[in-house]
């Protein structure tokens, strides 16, 4: 219980600190161009989705700053309102801000790894190179872990069924929240078929959810089968979970985890599930992807 | 014999429960971490966030990809000892394992931590 009243102290004391920070922030992107006054007027050019000139432009002339390419095209959507686009944002900033902080530190992380899991020297390697390749373009331009969290924010408020999930994941985990609640909310993200939305329940629907499971109006929760059905049904919904997806690097980059960079669905049926579990795997994915439960 | 080893797992499963893991930012791997390097209990939040994440990452890639799931709580110490306790989130974001307010103690002996297993 106490748990629960200090973990909802602080999703609070989070949302007020970012709610002060978007108050005080002139431009809700600055964290995209705080360090770069010209940058900001190239930033507003991209909010039209066609720079034309300054140093955003010019960068934009390589190849391998798709990702801030991406995030050019999306602002002005997301300043309008667009969740979907709010969300990608804040999903690029996730996946590009540790390198884009600094590349050198960044380096210095990667080989750390190298170090604890020699095993997997080149599967760092290559993270290293698709992050670099990916998140070159924001280096030097001041985003930070609480773009991520501002960003998330502006999504939700704008209707994101994936960040609302991230936002109640606190309240979700101390059983803060409703179980009747939960069971809405995933019930909305099946019939929805939003994919994110459903990944990021896997986590919450995980053993983290073992004692609310049989309150959850028969959706699969409470173990680890329950975290890759949901993770996997995301995927064969349409989610990109490939061994090169963003979502794998992320699993490995942030959390640790399928560090041997397999696609999403094969990393949990060799690297999580037990044997017997495969099969029934595919049976509540398949109940999950058709909507029915399982 | 059935019995015995009925309790013995009924122990078993309570020690596990009560356990939290604790990550000592002053010693390897984790005092080498870019986000835990410099960072303590008074630091911007953001950045606490950003360290304890990395560090349960490392746990992790170091102890098995079904420790410390979502829902669980962590000891984070810092490296100039200061320490407090993390919630985890999710594996799959930066913003992975957040402090739990409340928590923060200047040393392990405020924390009552000094005699637990760290």
């Amino acid at each position: 219980m106490r748990k629960g009243i200090l973990v909802g102290a602080a999703a609070l004391a989070s949302l007020i600190a970012l709610g002060v920070h978007f108050a005080n922030s002139p431009h809700p992107r600055s964290g995209l161009v705080s360090n770069d006054q010209q940058a900001r007027g190239s930033v507003a050019e991209g909010s039209t989705n066609r720079p034309r000139s300054g140093p955003v432009a010019a960068t934009l002339q390589s190849p391998e700053v798709d990702l801030l390419r991406e995030v050019l095209g999306l602002m002005a959507r997301s300043e309008s309102g667009d969740a979907a686009a709010s969300a990608r944002i804040a999903a690029i900033y996730d996946f590009c801000w540790q390198y884009a902080r600094s590349p050198q530190a960044f380096h210095s992380d990667i080989e750390a790894k190298k170090g604890l899991r020699k095993d997997l020297s080149s599967n760092f390697d290559r993270l290293e190179s698709q992050v670099s390749s990916k998140c070159s373009g924001f280096v030097g331009r001041g985003i930070g872990l609480r773009d991520v969290a501002l960003f998330s924010t502006r999504a939700a408020t704008q209707g994101s069924l994936a960040a609302r999930v991230n936002k109640l994941a606190g309240p979700i985990l101390t059983g803060q929240t409703p179980d009747s609640d939960v069971a809405a909310l995933a019930s909305q993200a099946l019939r929805s078929r939003d994919v994110e939305a459903i990944a990021a329940l896997a986590p919450l629907m995980g053993v983290a959810s073992a004692g609310r499971a049989d309150a959850l109006g028969g959706l699969p929760a409470g173990s680890a089968l329950a975290e890759a059905a949901w993770n996997t049904a995301a995927c064969r919904m349409g989610r990109d979970c490939g061994p090169q997806s963003q979502a794998v690097a992320q699993m490995c980059l942030s959390g640790g985890i399928n560090c041997e960079l397999r696609g999403i669905e094969d990393f949990y049926r060799r690297d999580v599930l037990p044997p017997g579990d495969s099969a029934r795997l595919g049976q509540i994915v398949e109940q999950l992807t058709k909507g029915t439960g399982p | 014999m059935k019995k015995f080893v009925l309790v013995g797992l009924l122990f078993a499963g309570v020690a596990l429960a009560g356990s939290i893991v604790t990550l000592d930012g002053r010693k390897a791997p984790y005092n080498g971490l870019s986000n835990v390097q410099g960072t303590d209990i008074t630091a911007d939040e953001m950045i606490r966030i950003a360290g304890m994440t990395q560090a349960v990452a490392t746990y992790r890639l170091t102890h098995g990809v079904t420790t410390l799931p979502a829902g669980s709580t962590i000891r984070m110490v810092w490296p100039d000892g200061s320490a407090e306790k993390g919630s985890v989130i999710t594996p799959m974001s930066g913003v992975g394992t957040v402090p739990m307010p409340g928590t923060q103690c200047s040393t392990l002996v405020q924390c009552g931590w000094l005699n637990d297993t760290i």
